[in-house]
């Protein structure tokens, strides 16, 4: 058999292959949970975290384990910031309001986890962070432990270079980052951040997530 | 999904090299050499079936990425406030910096300009309260929010230009003390044909 015949019999088989795949997958989409549709990004699957040792605002070790048993709402971001993370923590402060009200149940933690640990000493970040709800807790540490963790939220930050080298900025994605009892990522809401919306969303996650269960 | 690229990719070899496979295919028995060819037949069945399910995954990641993006204009105002200051055909008004959290060394201002002349352009800033002032916008880039300085913000002819959190601010760089709601903070903006304007900036808990 010429070597022609041959490619164009492989090329209707990965095409025969192909179309069987797709229906496969759509038969198999049936009956599983269609994930819903938000103002960011919902995993089918739980994304693990990677290991990693931070410190909360106490200066105490904080490790995924500690995520564990709530709901976990992560932004990063640095307390020298004074536009975009001030309103972003503003909006995740209603957020937490707007959740105590429809889901009185839930257990929910919200951090600000810092992309810039030069600047931000754990009790700088507590001081910052409880600013926006006493409640609200601050993370830092080393920038690799916290590169780690972000690249796994798909959280991008990069310092910019500064004239003086003291009054820098940082780059960084604005979204907030929602991790399961299990410490596993569920779902990354994206700008533009507004309580209302994410209360939608998380609302949709939690349904979402329950139904996984199944 | 490495070893399955690998058994394909032999699989490709095989049918290279290999006896031609129409005839084998034919035969009801199956000999040793043609079960061979089976696992070949298989192997790209497994990796064509991969290759889709990580395409559809992409394909549903990049568009939902690209439909999430959203352009990041200059904020255009919504309301028109009456101006409260003017100097010549440039009035600003709305004049607020946001109540900074304690131990800040940094604070945003906001305001409101609008231009009834020629084109013009906001130059510099200056508060005593602060080490310095910069007009900076904030954008979207690669997946970062990211400030921006720049050296100089145009209000064009006879147009309105906001400033306000998630776009363009004045950012106070080192300040001397916080600012607390209800302070009035006195900055001095100069335009380029407007000239000097002194106005004052009421200090906003914005929580
Ligand atoms: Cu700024």
């Amino acid at each position: 058999m010429s070597s022609l015949s041959r490619m164009l019999m492989i090329t209707a088989f990965a095409a025969v292959a192909g179309i069987g795949a797709v229906t496969a997958r759509q038969l198999l989409m049936v009956n599983s949970p269609v994930a819903p549709e938000i103002n960011g990004f919902v995993l089918q699957q739980p994304r693990l975290l990677p290991a990693f040792e931070l410190l909360n605002g106490q200066a105490e070790t904080f490790t995924g384990a500690d995520f564990a048993g709530a709901w976990s709402f992560l932004y990063f971001g640095f307390t020298y910031c004074p536009d975009i993370c001030p309103t972003a923590m503003v909006e995740m402060a209603k957020l937490k309001t707007l959740l105590s009200a429809s889901h009185p149940d839930l257990l929910a933690e919200f951090y600000l986890v810092s992309v810039d640990p030069e600047r931000d000493t754990p009790q700088r970040v507590q001081e910052y962070v409880t600013y926006f709800d006493d409640n609200f807790k601050g993370l830092t540490g080393d920038l690799e432990d916290i590169s780690n963790l972000a690249q796994t939220a798909s959280v991008i930050h990069v310092i910019e270079p500064s004239a003086d080298g003291v009054s820098y900025e940082v780059g960084h994605s604005s979204t907030i980052t929602l991790l399961d009892p299990q410490g596993s990522i569920r779902a990354i809401f994206r700008e533009p951040l507004r309580a209302a919306t994410l209360a939608d969303d998380v609302s949709q996650v939690l349904s979402y997530a329950e139904l996984m269960k199944e | 999904m490495v070893a399955i690229c690998l058994q394909a990719y032999t699989g490709l070899e095989s049918f290279n090299h290999g006896v031609p496979v129409m005839q084998k295919l034919k035969t009801t028995i199956v000999e040793p050499a043609s079960r061979i060819e089976k696992g070949i037949v298989v192997g790209w069945a497994v990796l064509v079936f991969v290759v889709i399910m990580v395409a559809a995954g992409l394909a549903r990641f990049i568009v939902a990425d690209i439909s999430a993006q959203e352009p990041d204009n200059a904020v255009i105002a919504r309301t028109q406030p009456s101006p409260d200051v003017a100097a010549g055909t440039i009035a600003v008004s709305d004049l607020w910096i946001r109540a900074t959290p304690p131990g800040a060394r940094t604070a945003a201002a906001y305001l409101y300009i609008r231009n009834s002349g020629d084109n013009d352009r906001l130059l510099a800033v200056r508060s005593e309260r602060a080490r310095s002032v910069e007009i900076h916008t904030t954008q979207e880039q690669s997946g970062m929010m990211r400030m921006s300085r720049l050296d100089s913000l145009a209000v064009p002819a006879n147009s309105d230009l906001q400033l306000g959190p998630g776009g363009y601010h004045l950012m106070l760089v080192e300040i001397s003390e916080s600012f607390d709601p209800g302070d009035s903070v006195l900055m001095t903006l100069m335009f380029e044909k407007a000239g000097a304007m002194d106005v004052n900036f009421a200090v906003r808990d914005a929580r």
